[in-house]
Order: C-alpha cells, then structure tokens, then sequence
C-alpha cells in the first residue's frame, strides 16, 4: 500500500522532489527508480530488515520497497551499539541488518552488510523482479520500537495499509508542501511525517543538523515551509530566536505532538509565524495518530468526547484518556495479535481534565517521565544507581522543567560514612555507561530519607 | 563566595565535560548554544537546572535565552539590583 501511494505521487508528479537532502534532490521519478533497483537488489531473508543507518534516504527508498516486497522492515536507532542490536535480534527475530557500523560486519549473529544499496537514477517504470517471501506474510509490515514499561523496548507492529489510511490528504493539487524532517526515522513520528509527504507528494527536506542555525538557515533560504516537532523543540527554537529574526522567516505550518502544549507556547508560535497554521497532533506508538487539534488553544474541545474524530473514538475514564481506533497497532510482536481493533477501548495512559468546553491533558497515569518526547522509565534509572556503592536507596522522578517539559532528577540515600561528592561522581559515571541521555538524572541530590507510600517509592 | 562568573563558567564547564569536550577555559563572550560552545536543548535543560539550584531562579522560565556566560551573570545582576 505505501508502495502503491508512492507510485502514485510519482505518476502524479514525476519532477517533484521527493527528498532534498544538501545538494541532493531526488524526484518522485527518480527515487521510484531507486525502489524498483531496490526491490530488485535486496538480499532475501525470511527475517526481519533492520535499518542501522544515518542517511533517512538510505531508510526510506528500502522501507518502500520492502513494502512492495511484503517483508517486515524495523528502523533502529543509529546510537544503538552492536550488543543493544543484539538484544532486539534475540527479541523480535533474525534477519538483516543494514549498517555503516564496522563492528557490526564481524559480528557473526548478525547478517550485515555494508550500504549494499548504491542508488542511481534512470527512466521509470523499471519492471521490478524477484519478490521475496511472497505469499508468507501477504503484506509489508513495520515494526517500531517504543518502551514498555519495565523500561525494555517493545515492538509494536503495523501493517503499511493501515498506517496510511491514518493519513488525511490535505493535498488540494496546489499547494505542495516542503517539511523539514526533524523526527529521526525509528520513531513513530518520523514514519509519519514520511507518510504523510508521500500521500500529499511533499517535498522532504533533511536538515544538516537539528541545530538552531541549521534550522534557521533552512527557514532563510525557504527551502520549507512546514516543521513538526515537539513542543520542547519549539520552545528551543522560539528562546533561541531574536525578535529582528522571527521578522525574516515565516512558515506554513507548524505541528506539534509528543507532548501537551501549553497556551504560551502556542501564543508565541502564532506571534512568531503569524501565516502559520499552527495543529497539534495526539499520536502514540501504540494507538498510532488518532487526531488533531487547529485552533491554536491548549487542550481539545469537550465535543471530540461525543463524536468519533479524527481516526478515532474517545472517552475519559477516572480522568483518563481512553481511544477507540481501528486503526490502532496489530499488537505487541510476541503477544498474540489483537484481532478486535475495532471494538476495544485502548486506555492511553493520560490524564485528562474535563472542564465546560475543553479537554486538558494533565500528565502520564504511570510514573513515565515525559522528557522533550521522549519516554523514560523512572525504575530502570533506579536500577542504575542502586547498583553504585554506597546508594542507600533511591527515588528518581519528573521534575518541571523550561526547556524539556520535565527532566529526570534523582534523590539519594547514602549510606553512612559515604563521601557525598565522591558518591555524585559514581553515580553520574555508572548513569553516563548505562543509560541514554535522555535518561541520565539532570539532578542528583543526597537526601535523609527517600518518601515511601505502602512501601512503595512515590515518584509525583 | 566564588563570583557568579566562576561559577555559571564551571557550571558550563561541567556540562560540556559529561559531552566529552574537556575545556579548560570558557570564553564567556562565547556563544554557549549550537554555534559556538554546543549545547543542546538537554545540556541547556541541565543548566537551568543548575543555575536554579545554585542562584534560586534561572532565566530560561522566564524566557530569557542569555547568549553566553556574560549575559547570564548579568540576568543575575540585573535581577538581584547589585548593579
């Protein structure tokens, strides 16, 4: 389906950019090509294709034919190490693994292979060959890696079909849009903003960095016109932004998602991209995007509660979301796959506040830590620092923070006769070997004592 | 008391050594974001953090993004009424 979307942006509009990456500009036509010698190139394994690469291109011309091939595709981050690779192999399956990792051509679980793909670009309509695993799955699936609870990746699994149909045109025919990509491709957000170009035969354009500068240098030079990204991002972006500046660019649309939006932050986008439409998606991994909300206030309309909107249904129970969405994940790889997508109500984990007219989000349910998007679990940090000596016990929360939304902070029990400073070193060390920088505690305190409830660590 | 120049400065330095950049000096007329000492929206998260703890409020809430050390040091003086 992915595939049959993308021919026909490219039957549609053969010379529009499909990605413009520096000095690279490839066309619809041209990156058609690339998927049909793609097809027609890739090794053929039962398993699953894991992409390890940096280029979003690289990923992306794969992902589409893989699609057309009816095999399952799964993006990895490109800051995982060859042993963290491993570890996902062991849970979701053997198969390829595409990577520019050295250590990983030796590694001998692992059947890699160095940038197998050299693209060119030629006339389309290229006659693809060769389908591998036909018939066995019957059609392309993904796998995208969130983390579950215990802190451990889950794979989630969709199938392309219905991560398209969680696309609504807004393509008119005129006005084509040109998105800055700023969600890397293993989140579900950044599948998203694929699809979502592809269905509309928008213009990707893949920044030098997420820097301030190369950001604005994009915006300067009106490569696009359209940005999503988190709020946390935004509100980066808009500090770091001088008032003579935000007079230079202006921006189509702006989209946010991954986190709740305050009214400030949505004030001072409309000020500073007064053209802007200015739309906040609710998208998760899981439930997949389910709908969005244009009219530049916090929150959602009390009256999404009554009718289905969007790609959804929803309803708030003990002040929490639920969602009702056929088009949800198959499920869990692993767990049985649930075939009731559409009668089963699919609790959210947010809070929610119901007030008159509106609908605000409050926080997680759980103890999950919303940091800038990213999720992290308060209890695999504690696992981290409770294995330093001289760690009594430990308390690791949220805490409110400017920049990020929340930031991990974590409050120590030493043991007696522990030097304090020494014991802060020692955390902070084992903090930066065992865990993402999302994770590691921004804030480490020495406290006389850590809050229990029932004997458990109260986190809020 | 260190002068709140040392201060904000070994903060930074701080941050920048959990980076891997090791530096010895920091030029406070340098910018501390991507275009000059690289901070992230993290390692800024982290200062923010920091200076809070270390001054009992820090200027990013208030939406002021001071540039380098020099502009924080004076958000501070500006603040306390010294100068």
């Amino acid at each position: 389906m992915l595939h049959k979307v993308f021919q026909r942006a490219a039957t549609q509009n053969p010379k529009r950019v499909f990605v413009c990456d520096g000095d690279r500009r490839i066309t619809y036509a041209e990156a058609l090509n690339m998927v049909c010698e793609a097809k027609n190139s890739l090794p053929v394994t039962e398993g699953v294709y894991y992409f390890h690469l940096r280029k979003a291109l690289d990923i992306m011309i794969p992902l589409i034919a893989l699609d057309w091939m009816q095999c399952r595709s799964c993006v990895l981050s490109s800051e995982f190490n060859s042993g963290e690779i491993l570890e996902i192999q062991r849970e979701i399956g053997a198969g390829i693994v595409f990577s520019e990792d050295t250590d990983l051509w030796v590694t001998s679980d692992v059947a890699a292979i160095p940038r197998l793909l050299h693209y060119k670009s030629s006339e389309v309509g290229v006659e693809p060959v060769g389908v591998a695993g036909e018939g066995a799955i019957q059609r392309g699936m993904i796998i995208i890696l969130t983390t579950g609870t215990t802190g451990a990746p889950k794979p989630v699994l969709y199938d392309w079909d219905t991560l398209v149909s969680q696309i609504r045109s807004t393509n008119t025919g005129e006005d084509f849009r040109n998105w800055l990509l700023i969600y890397p491709l293993n989140h579900f957000a950044g599948i998203q903003q694929l699809l979502h170009a592809v269905v509309n035969a928008d213009t990707i354009t893949v920044p030098k960095s997420r820097n301030f500068e190369d950001v604005f240098e994009a915006l300067l030079r009106q490569e696009v016109d359209s940005i999503s990204a988190t709020p946390t991002f935004w509100r980066f972006f808009l500090g770091r932004m001088s008032k003579e500046n935000s007079r230079a660019v202006d921006l189509k649309q702006v989209t946010l998602g991954g986190e709740a939006s305050t009214q400030n932050l949505l004030d001072q986008l409309k000020d500073c991209f007064p053209h802007a439409k200015i739309v906040q998606v609710y998208a998760t991994t899981e439930i997949g995007s389910s709908f969005s909300v244009n009219d530049g206030k916090a929150g959602f309309p009390r009256d999404y509660l009554k009718r289905p909107v969007g790609n959804v249904e929803l309803k708030v129970v003990n002040d929490e979301l639920y969602v009702k969405s056929p088009k949800r994940m198959l499920g869990y790889l692993g767990k049985q796959l649930d075939g009731q997508r559409d009668t089963n109500w699919f609790p959210s984990g947010d809070l929610v506040e119901v007030t008159d007219d509106r609908v605000f989000f409050l926080g997680r349910k759980s103890e999950i830590i919303n940091v800038g998007g990213v999720k992290v679990h308060p209890q695999k940090v504690e696992r981290v620092i409770l294995k330093v000596s001289g760690v009594e016990n430990v308390r690791v929360k949220g805490s409110a923070n400017p920049i990020m939304g929340q930031i991990v902070v974590a409050e120590v029990m030493a043991l007696q006769d522990t030097d304090r400073g020494e014991l802060i070193l020692a955390i902070e060390e084992q903090c930066n070997r065992e865990l993402s920088r999302y994770e590691i505690p921004r804030d480490i305190k020495i406290v006389e004592g850590v809050e229990k409830r029932n004997e458990k660590i109260t986190r809020r | 008391m260190p002068e709140p120049k040392d201060k904000v400065a070994e903060i930074i330095r701080d941050i920048l050594s959990k980076r891997g950049k090791n530096l010895d000096e920091v030029n406070p007329k340098a910018s501390i974001y991507s275009d000059g000492l690289g901070l992230d929206s993290l390692d800024v998260a982290t200062l923010s953090v920091k200076l809070e703890r270390e001054f009992g409020h820090e200027p990013f809430g208030l939406g002021v993004f001071p540039r380098n050390i020099e502009e924080i040091v004076d958000f501070y003086k500006g603040k306390d009424g010294k100068k």
